[in-house]
């Protein structure tokens, strides 16, 4: 009896331990097919709390982020969420020059108009400056993070200024705040 | 001083001409006058009498600035006509108007499910005085409160999202078809929703929004423009001055899923944030800046 109690107690350790410190488990490799198709899921089911957001992105390969960032050219202008979606899961995989061109690129875009259609409408035109900027605020962020971190620096301040260039209200707006809150 | 036609503004994301069926900000139509033959009456003098003074409540005009609002008067007119209820406890689901498309339908569903997942690691002050702890049961709570029906509606406005007519049924939201009709995060749909949600309180005086001041700048000097139409926000009902009406409530719940949401992807999180921050900007009054400031640090 007390010998099984002891066994409970240490299974409920075990169990705890486990718990506070679950042993690393490698992902698996995925084919460079498998996550760009994971990714057009992910875009298809519209669910911006999907956990695979989290999970399922880390460590992409040279050969993904090129898929991803041609999906992303590929992508009508008027997908606002789902561009900025693409740039958020490429902004988790930052490691060459190339990665942050892309930043660069899609900060320095020409100004969504209309989210009816992008080049079309004048100022009138449909879409709060937020969501019609979205794809550009997204890189600002990530721009953001990496001040912050005091990491690539240089790369970061380039992402800041093609926004604030471009001129999409929004990104302009929060790209003054962070040249002048990293002067 | 906010001037006295104070105004309540129906949010947008997205635009495009919403159903031309629908009456505008006039409650149901009796007759469109579109549909049979006309009959062949004779012919006789008729001199109709004078309407009661309040049998045709006059609307308010919309200034095209920003998007539809309701004056302080039309908040009371509501509150005469349906009493000056607090927000009931959800005796049950909302219920969608038949002709609320299903798929608005879906996607509102949808949305409502996705904040009705989520859950948080505390809450802050505000927080906790407006809904209470950050959890999905509490947010869903909270809706079905304070709306027991959806239908469909222009707002008012070519930019509207939703909205909520006090004057008509404080307890109903009205969708447009923009809601579905762009791409953009779902927190942002969420914001609208419960912006709105808010202004179904008529023991709050549906939280009429206040003038914006004249002139109207952001920290950079820049003026505040309307992030729906470009315009001057100077002199327009479109802000609030209370941390506690639909922008100040909804920038909160927003900050709080941005900055304690443990249930959230980081795109969740960031989305709120970014959201959030360009909702603050339509907080006016020191003292309430500065409250929502302290507040998030909580
Ligand atoms: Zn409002």
């Amino acid at each position: 009896m007390r010998r099984a109690a002891a066994a409970a107690l240490a299974l409920a350790w075990l169990a705890a331990a486990c718990k506070v410190r679950p042993a690393p488990v490698p992902p698996a490799p995925v084919p460079a097919a498998g996550r760009l198709a994971l990714l057009e899921d992910v875009l298809q089911a519209k669910n911006d709390n999907d956990p695979r957001l989290d999970s399922a992105f880390s460590a992409l390969s040279e050969e993904e982020k090129i898929q991803f960032r041609a999906k992303y050219r590929a992508m009508p202008a008027e997908s606002r969420n789902e561009r900025g979606t693409v740039v958020y899961l490429l902004g988790q995989n930052l490691a060459s020059a190339d990665d942050w061109g892309f930043l660069r690129e899609v900060a320095g875009e020409e100004p969504c108009l209309s989210l009816l259609a992008c080049t079309k409408g004048g100022r009138a035109g449909p879409g709060d400056e937020v969501t019609l900027a979205y794809p550009a605020l997204v890189a600002l962020k990530r721009a953001e993070a990496a001040l912050e971190a005091g990491e690539s620096v240089a790369e970061a301040r380039a992402v800041i200024a093609a926004a604030e260039a471009a001129g999409a209200p929004a990104a302009a707006r929060l790209a003054e705040r962070l040249q002048k809150r990293f002067p | 001083m906010p001037r006295t036609s104070i105004a309540f503004l129906a949010l947008a994301l997205f635009a495009v001409p919403a159903r031309a069926d629908q009456a505008l900000d006039l409650g149901p139509r009796l007759f469109d006058g579109s549909a049979g033959a006309v009959a062949s009456l004779p012919k006789f003098n008729f001199t109709p009498s004078r309407p009661p003074a309040q049998a045709e409540p006059k609307r308010s005009k919309q200034s095209g600035s920003d998007l539809f609002y309701f004056s302080p008067e039309e908040a009371a007119e509501g509150m005469k006509l349906f009493g000056s209820k607090p927000p009931a406890p959800a005796a049950g689901d909302f219920t969608f108007d038949d002709d609320v498309p299903a798929d608005i339908q879906t996607q509102m569903r949808s949305d409502l499910a996705f904040v009705g997942g989520v859950s948080g690691d505390g809450a802050t002050p505000l927080h906790q005085e407006i809904f209470g702890e950050l959890s999905g049961a509490v947010y869903s709570a909270f809706f079905k409160s304070r709306v027991t029906a959806v239908g469909m509606s222009n707002c008012g406005s070519s930019n509207a999202v939703a909205c909520v007519k006090p004057f008509f049924d404080p307890s109903k939201m009205w969708l447009t078809q923009n809601y579905i009709r762009f791409s953009h995060p779902q927190i942002a749909r969420m914001m609208v929703v419960y912006h709105e949600a808010r202004h179904t309180e008529t023991s709050n005086s549906n939280w009429y929004h206040a003038s914006c001041p004249s002139p109207f700048r952001d920290a950079e000097g820049n003026e505040i423009r309307s992030i729906w139409t470009g315009s001057s926000l100077a002199g327009e009902p479109a802000c609030d001055s209370t941390p506690r009406g639909s922008y100040g409530s909804s920038t909160i719940m927003l900050k709080n899923i941005q900055l304690k949401c443990t249930s959230c992807t980081a795109k969740v999180r960031m989305d709120a944030g970014l959201y959030a921050d360009d909702q603050f900007g339509r907080i006016i009054g020191e003292d309430a800046r500065r409250q929502m400031i302290e507040d998030f640090k909580k």
